[in-house]
């Protein structure tokens, strides 16, 4: 089963983006929520995922700084993390993949936007259960 | 109407026409053909800094009973499950994603922005003057974008 970690300040949000992963093929993932990248740490460190999508602004620990831990660890440097915020645009995507996110999709996110920027992933992590 | 404001209209409604299309699939119409805008004694409102490139403000302001449409949408839940945190939230993340896509229409591709944190905020009829106003129906629901950037 995938473990999939959504990281976002608001409730709707995190809502709105599971409902979109489940119509991108995602329907019997093992959903988890944080509400900024401190919680966030904070679930990683009971149990890891598959990947992670998180927001860029949010309180306490932001997207970026969230990007930043995680890379530093041996421990979770392998997660793929995919940025969903609204404050993306072409000049600041291309620094947090150079930071080491996986993708970068705008708000409002749609199921088919999800499925052309990480249908692959959702589908190799799918394999690596053997579930695909 | 200045050409500054005439491009900010153009950029609200491109905004407000992607995010509450693609977020809740009601129709958005920029022709009030002469209703009221008046937002009511329930009216909402939620306030969201633009820290960078340079400071300004947009607010997203409603009737509660447009925000209580949008959320039922939203959430595909009947109106007597909702409550008030859902409602504000709701609101303060559709006034995110339409700032964000503000943004991203009025700057060139090259120039970073950074907004802040959205807030509900009183005083919804505390509309200043400032403010570029654009109003639009929602599946028949008035709401209001004002932004001074």
């Amino acid at each position: 089963m995938l473990k999939i970690l959504i990281v976002d300040d608001s409730s709707t949000a995190r809502m709105f983006i599971r409902r979109c992963l489940e119509i991108a093929g995602c329907q019997g993932a093992d959903f988890k929520e944080a509400g900024n990248g401190k919680e966030a740490l904070d679930l990683l460190r009971e149990a890891p995922v598959d990947f992670i999508l998180a927001d860029l602004n949010m309180p306490v620990l932001d997207g970026r700084n969230l990007l930043k831990r995680l890379k530093s660890s041996p421990r979770t440097c392998d997660i793929p993390l995919v940025v969903v915020s609204s404050a993306s645009n072409p000049a600041s995507d291309v620094e947090l993949i150079a930071e080491g996110a996986y993708a970068v999709l705008s708000k409002p996110i749609t199921p088919p936007a999800l499925i052309a920027s990480i249908g692959a992933l959702i589908k190799k992590q799918e394999a690596s259960h053997g579930t695909a | 109407m200045e050409q500054h404001d005439v491009n900010m209209c153009l950029a609200i409604k491109a905004a407000v026409t992607e995010s509450i299309e693609n977020m809740v699939f009601m129709a958005i119409d920029t022709d009030l053909d002469g209703l009221s805008e008046d937002l009511g004694s329930d009216a909402v409102m939620a306030s969201l800094r633009v820290l960078e490139p340079r400071p300004g403000v947009l607010r997203l302001a409603m009737p509660r009973s447009t925000a209580v449409e949008i959320s039922k949408n939203l959430y595909s839940i009947a109106e007597n499950e909702l409550t008030d945190a859902m409602i504000q939230d709701v609101t303060c993340e559709l006034l995110n994603t339409i700032s964000g896509r503000v943004m991203k229409r009025i700057l060139p591709a090259e120039c970073t922005f950074h907004l802040g944190l959205p807030e509900m905020v009183d005083k919804p009829h505390d509309l200043q003057g400032a403010f570029v106003q654009c109003s639009f129906l929602a599946d028949g629901n008035l709401l209001i974008v004002l932004a001074q950037i």
